[in-house]
């Protein structure tokens, strides 16, 4: 799972696009977890977990939601549903032009991470668009306005 | 090359078609309401349950689009369904699609095989 999300973190921040569409402009290394999210919060706008604190005019948070075990297959190989949410408090539009790159960027892509880690070796059979779970909306909590597009990811645990 | 039998098949479920719509029908949506039930206990699981209105409103139902095509639909119309399928914890419907989809096929084929017996 974490070579999974360390992988997914190097597609969507190595892309120029994507991050000029979301204003990603964190270039320093900061701590991981709370530390680091407090140390570049504004610039940190593509994250990894459920995070929306801070100020930020634009957002992109993916996670992963609990795996299914494919039961007519193999109890090994598991369906990890990966949940992007996106945020804009400008303006609804940009939305898709996000969404429409991040689906890009991930779907068909490599997410093999086997070769990253000599143990815990993890395969990825494919990672697939499953579409829309929240059309375009306002979320008054957040004042932004939000959509959320799911991605299936077929992975292989080696034990 | 030739396939011997297979006119009998097709005979066989011309006679049976309104059975076989019927059964299909049924059994698609007992499998809907199963799948329904399944969301509601991840609901509960997760404790996504505070009045109980979003669990209530769940539901599954099979219904037949045209002569050849039976639609199987679980969902809700509550407002705030999505967000609580989108949290990190959530995917209630997705979940119970991906487990119960498997069993619902399954129980299908085995009808059919029944009424083609």
């Amino acid at each position: 799972m974490k070579d999974l999300y360390t992988k997914i973190t190097e597609i969507l921040t190595s892309d120029a696009d994507l991050r000029a569409l979301v204003g990603y402009r964190q270039t320093k290394d900061v701590p991981i977890g709370l530390e680091g999210l407090r140390a570049g919060e504004s610039e940190m706008t593509i994250r990894r977990g459920f995070q929306t604190e801070g100020k930020w005019k634009k957002l992109v948070s993916f996670y992963f939601q609990a795996d299914i075990v494919m039961q007519d297959f193999s109890a090994n190989i598991r369906d990890l549903p990966l949940v992007i949410a996106i945020y804009d408090r400008t303006s609804d539009l940009n939305l898709f032009d996000i969404s429409e790159r991040i689906i890009f960027l991930l779907d068909e892509s490599n997410l093999d991470v086997s070769n990253l880690t000599v143990k815990n070796k993890v395969h990825s059979y494919g990672c697939h668009y499953l579409g829309q779970i929240q059309s375009p909306t306002y979320d008054v909590d957040l004042k932004s306005y939000m959509m959320s597009i799911r991605f299936s990811i077929k992975a292989r645990k080696e034990l | 090359m030739s396939v011997e039998g297979f006119d009998n098949v097709i005979n066989k479920m011309k006679l049976h078609e309104e059975n076989i719509r019927s059964a299909v029908l049924s059994t698609m949506g007992a499998g809907m309401n199963e799948i329904a039930d399944r969301a509601k206990f991840f609901l509960t699981e997760n404790h996504h349950v505070k009045t109980g209105n979003l669990r209530r409103s769940v539901k599954g139902e099979a219904r037949q689009v045209s002569l050849t095509v039976i639609e199987g639909q679980v969902g809700t119309n509550v407002h705030y369904a999505p967000y609580v399928e989108a949290l990190p914890d959530g995917g209630y419907l997705y979940r119970s699609v991906q487990e119960k989809i498997p069993v619902v096929e399954m129980k299908i084929v085995t009808k059919l095989k029944a009424l083609l017996k």
